[in-house]
């Protein structure tokens, strides 16, 4: 660290310009620069730039060949700085900075121009105008790099433990690689159990084996694992610190029972006098008031729902619980942890079909959703793995699955991505049910079948072929109950133009999956972004779909987007790869764009003090100045633009730094 | 035996989809994905042949079949589709469109002219049954129930303002797109 | 104080300073790229790393100069990357656009607009827009002498 003592340093002078030789390189990218500029043009106005020694062009200076050419150039001696005219600087500002670093040159004295995703593909078709702009992004670019000074990176340690927030097959995958690899691994989980929307499912697509048998095993791996660290019932409050230093503080929400006390025996279920709705069979069975979520759950000890639970004392009985673990008033209690790594797979929720009107989701008894088929199905479930009609309680001789509510709708509400799992649900369930019924009759109303996955277009050629499931083409337009609670189906068979109404038992909307309704706290909470769609978003769609663009948060499963089970596992290994790279390092460099107090100019009126978000600001009684720990600062320059006597300044982002972008550019103007 | 006529598309264009889209809000026409909502839903199309899916499928590719054939104008313009569409078309604005430029192109149904010249002629689409003898005119008795004039005060009051109305149709050449003659006005001429 | 009423060619390009926070607009800004969304030729971007950084000299300096507006790109309130940055920068805004309005110029060409990540449309959207309004206000008076 150039400047770690920054009491001893005065506002230095910015180099000599005189010594500033600028290497301007521009980059064609292919066609996506080279095909809408006036390459020439561009060189010839580069070469008029103050400072710049060499102006060149290539078809792509990010790659080998073109790395090389800006290599041999400081090599030899013919350039101490560089700017690069090409995409974004999100993108490949630390492959050029490596260039730079690789050959003797300070990393830090080199800027990026983005001249593709600010120029040429938002003026594809006026190319003046993405002329314009080109050289006004190169102009700022080689003004800026002029002042840049040289830096050192900040290496910080990394912790080396990690918190999984959400605890379903992604988190828990990522738990086992992590935890096996020897690193430390708290997972989180906001549900009395493990297991996440995998447990509820009865068996998984196209291999049809049963879901809690190839995941439970998992959980108990889960739970044995001496690495881990399982806080059940638990949600994330806080989450501070930044990459390798997370500090975070965790509810456990009271159980009212002593997790350690409880044996697990069961004997207080019987004792328990309230009935109440079964949220892990989405309503559609009874549980009691005390109870575990199913049998297999870890961990197994009970919990009581407090808002059902009438405090009658039954299982609190000596006779009844006899290690006396049942507490009426415990309260929720917090802990706070320090990690180095986040992987965030808190999953989805069922789009709720209720607004739906036209299919009467909520308002006929046979019409159901997804989850709740598969609830129907499951041999766990609330009919023991023989679906019934709800309304008469019997099987149903015809079933219809609706496929896309709520997904592909651009309407309000609704989401018009493909939520990518229920097509194949779908006929996985319509399977299941011919299994069960050969006689039924199930009809598949779809618009587009997307059979995607490895094994699925065998399994969908499989379902009509083997099974007779009859696939509709056509969106159902509406639902109509009969006085006898079967339903009327009316829309469009679309291959013969023909509208249709028929008559079925039961219909199962097949549900798609959208981003937790409380995703938006918890990417404020984490300081990571959403796409449009509510779901997290990645630090590249391609390269980086895992990170997050906060550096030490990785995401895992549907949280990141719709996919299936074998997607979610391959993505939760990657994540706990992601995270077990940053922890086996031990450290990370860090950009070192945090801020400087000139002590002799500052006055010490502390008005920086109160607006640093991260208190890296502190006040030396002794010299009555302000001073900013480096370590704690992030850098995001608040204190710099506060500061009345100008005593602060950002690395990278200096005041002279800025105004010398402004004042070259608009200087053109004139 | 009866001739077989092939029944084969030779012609994609975008010459009518292009006109349609004109208009901006109806853009997203062209990202209909054809699922075939819009005609189960359509009550129209139970009772007749209107396949408003397939109306938009033609719309798409330009056929011309789709300004000449009658299923444009069997809509009754409930917008049903249009409510649940899951692309958000405005698939009713959408007939509505390839209607204006059916009648462009000279596709009007002859009772449709004759509602137009009813209008030029009277200054109503539907006029009022007047007849000689006032009394008979149940309608006119229950105005008066009221407490309001006998005829009301729209052209039937106003036989002067249905030149008014003539003169608006010649001025935007809608006389000359539906082929409509005008008596008044001639009339008033000789 | 405002401008005095100049001749308003609307057909100028106006030339807009966009000083974009690295973690939301300015990433939006790249999704709208990614995405081809096509908008007019206005916009020379600055990047810092927080909004929280945009002092009131700068917005000033590039008025006086001759650039036609100023837009600063911020998270959403409760997005900022370093938690309250963008708090900041309103709270600040007010005070920028006095200094605009005690320096002559139209406090309307400065504009803080929230565009996340995700928001490459909106960006498109405000930028169109904002040269529109540009356009009606017509050149920065320093500029325009030339």
């Amino acid at each position: 660290m150039t400047e770690s003592n920054p009491k001893t340093i005065s506002k230095s002078k910015s180099p000599k310009e005189e010594d500033v030789r600028i290497g301007l390189y521009i980059c064609n990218c292919g066609i996506n620069i080279g095909g809408v500029l006036e390459m020439d043009d561009m060189i010839e106005f580069g070469k008029t730039l103050p400072n710049v020694t060499l102006c060149k062009k290539y078809k792509f200076y990010c790659s080998d060949n073109g790395q090389a050419e800006i290599a041999k150039d400081i090599k030899d001696g013919l350039i101490n700085r560089v700017v690069v005219a090409a995409c974004s600087p999100r993108m490949h500002e630390p492959t050029f900075r490596r260039v730079l670093k690789s050959n003797g040159l300070n990393p830090f004295y080199f800027a990026q121009a983005n001249i593709r995703e600010h120029a040429t593909w938002v003026n594809m078709y006026d190319h003046e105008g993405a002329q314009r702009i080109a050289k006004d992004h190169i102009r700022m670019q080689v003004a800026k790099v002029r002042k840049l000074k040289a830096l050192e990176t900040i290496k910080v340690k990394v912790k080396p433990s990690t918190l999984i927030i959400g605890a379903g097959i992604a988190g828990m995958n990522s738990a086992l690689d992590l935890a096996d690899q020897g690193f430390k691994v708290y997972l989180i989980e906001r549900e009395p159990t493990i297991g996440g929307h995998m447990a509820q499912l009865d068996k998984t697509f196209p291999t049809m084996d049963c879901s809690s048998c190839i995941l439970t095993p998992k959980m108990v791996d889960v739970s044995r694992n001496p690495n881990i660290h399982i806080m059940a019932y638990s949600e994330v409050e806080k989450v501070d610190g930044y990459i390798g230093n997370f500090e975070v503080k965790i509810k456990h929400k009271a159980h009212y029972i002593d997790q350690l006390k409880c044996t697990a025996c069961g004997a207080c279920v019987d004792s328990c006098p309230v009935i109440c709705a079964n949220d892990f069979d989405l309503n559609m069975g009874p549980r009691k008031a005390i109870y575990i979520p199913f049998p297999q759950a870890v961990p197994g000890q009970y919990t009581i729902d407090i808002d059902h639970c009438i405090k009658c004392g039954n299982c609190a009985s000596p006779s009844i619980c006899e290690p006396g673990a049942i507490i009426y008033d415990e309260e929720d209690h917090y802990s706070t942890l320090k990690v180095g790594t986040i992987i965030v797979s808190t999953g989805f929720d069922q789009i709720d079909p209720t607004n739906l009107k036209n299919y009467g989701y909520g308002k006929y008894e046979n019409v159901i959703n997804g989850l709740e088929m598969e609830r129907n199905l499951s041999s766990t479930g609330p009919n023991l793995g023989k679906p019934v009609c709800p309304s008469n309680g019997k099987p149903p001789h015809s079933v219809a699955w609706l496929q896309c509510v709520g997904s592909r709708d651009n309407r309000e509400g609704y989401h018009p991505y493909c939520s990518r799992v229920c097509c194949m649900y779908a006929i996985k369930q319509a399977r299941q049910y011919k299994e069960k019924h050969p006689e039924a009759e199930c009809y598949i109303f779809y618009m587009d079948i997307r059979a995607f996955g490895k094994g699925y277009e065998e399994f969908y050629e499989s379902s009509s072929h083997d099974f007779g499931i009859k696939y509709m083409r056509g969106r159902l337009a509406e639902i109509y109950e009969n006085p006898d609670k079967t339903l009327l189906l009316r829309g469009e068979d679309t291959f013969l133009s023909q509208p249709i109404a028929i008559n079925v038992d039961l219909v199962v909307l097949s549900t798609g999956v959208e981003a937790r309704t409380d995703a938006t706290n918890v990417a404020t909470m984490l300081g990571i972004q959403q796409t449009s769609d509510g779901f997290f978003m990645e630090a590249h769609p391609k390269l980086r779909p895992l990170d997050s663009l906060t550096a030490g948060i990785f995401m895992a499963g549907v949280a990141q987007g719709p996919k299936d089970i074998p997607d979610t596992v391959s993505q939760a290994k990657g994540a706990a790869s992601g995270a077990a790279i940053l922890m086996a390092k031990g450290e990370v460099e860090v950009d070192p764009y945090y801020a400087v107090v000139y002590p002799n100019l500052c006055s010490g009126c502390r008005s920086c003090i109160n607006l640093c978000p991260y208190s890296a600001i502190t006040f030396d009684e002794s010299h009555k100045v302000a001073y900013i720990n480096p370590i704690m600062c992030h850098g995001c320059g608040t204190c710099v633009a506060s500061c009345p006597s100008n005593a602060i300044e950002q690395n990278h982002f200096s005041g002279d730094q800025l105004m010398t972008i402004i004042t070259d550019v608009l200087g053109g103007l004139y | 035996m009866e001739k077989i006529t092939p029944n084969i598309i030779f012609n994609i264009s975008n010459d009518i989809s292009d006109e349609i889209i004109k208009d901006e809000a109806l853009r997203i026409m062209k990202a209909c994905f054809q699922c075939g909502t819009c005609t189960g839903s359509c009550p129209s199309g139970r009772r007749t042949a209107i396949r408003t899916r397939q109306i938009m499928r033609k719309a798409v590719l330009s056929l011309d079949e789709v300004l000449s054939d009658e299923d444009i104008w069997l809509c009754s313009t409930c917008y049903t589709c249009y409510e649940r569409c899951p692309r958000n078309i405005p698939v009713t604005d959408v007939i509505i469109k390839l209607r204006n430029l059916a009648t462009q192109r000279g596709f009007i149904k002859p009772a449709h002219q004759k509602v137009t010249q009813v209008l030029a002629d009277t200054g109503h689409g539907v006029p009022l049954g007047i007849t000689k003898n006032s009394e008979e005119n149940q309608w006119s008795k229950a105005r008066e129930s009221y407490g309001l004039s006998k005829i009301p005060p729209t052209t039937h009051s106003h036989p002067e303002a249905v030149l008014e109305i003539q003169k608006l149709m010649q001025l935007t050449n809608f006389d000359k797109l539906v082929k409509l003659e005008f008596k008044s006005i001639n009339e008033g001429k000789k | 104080m405002s401008e005095k009423s100049v001749d308003k060619p609307n057909n100028f390009e106006p030339f807009i300073l966009a000083i974009f926070c690295n973690w939301c607009t300015y990433t939006g800004a790249d999704q709208a790229g990614t995405s081809r969304m096509q908008r007019p030729a206005n916009l020379r971007i600055m990047r810092v790393m927080c909004s929280g950084r945009v002092e009131s000299r700068f917005i000033i300096e590039a008025l006086k100069r001759g650039a036609d507006g100023v837009l600063i790109g911020a998270c959403h309130i409760g997005d900022c990357h370093y938690v309250n940055g963008n708090h900041k920068t309103v709270r600040r805004l007010p005070l920028i656009k006095e200094f605009v309005k005690q320096f002559g110029f139209n406090p309307k060409r400065v504009r803080l607009e929230h565009i996340s990540a995700s928001e490459g449309a909106e960006l498109t959207e405000i930028s169109k827009e904002f040269v529109k309004e540009l356009k009606s206000l017509g050149k920065n008076p320093r500029s325009s002498n030339k």
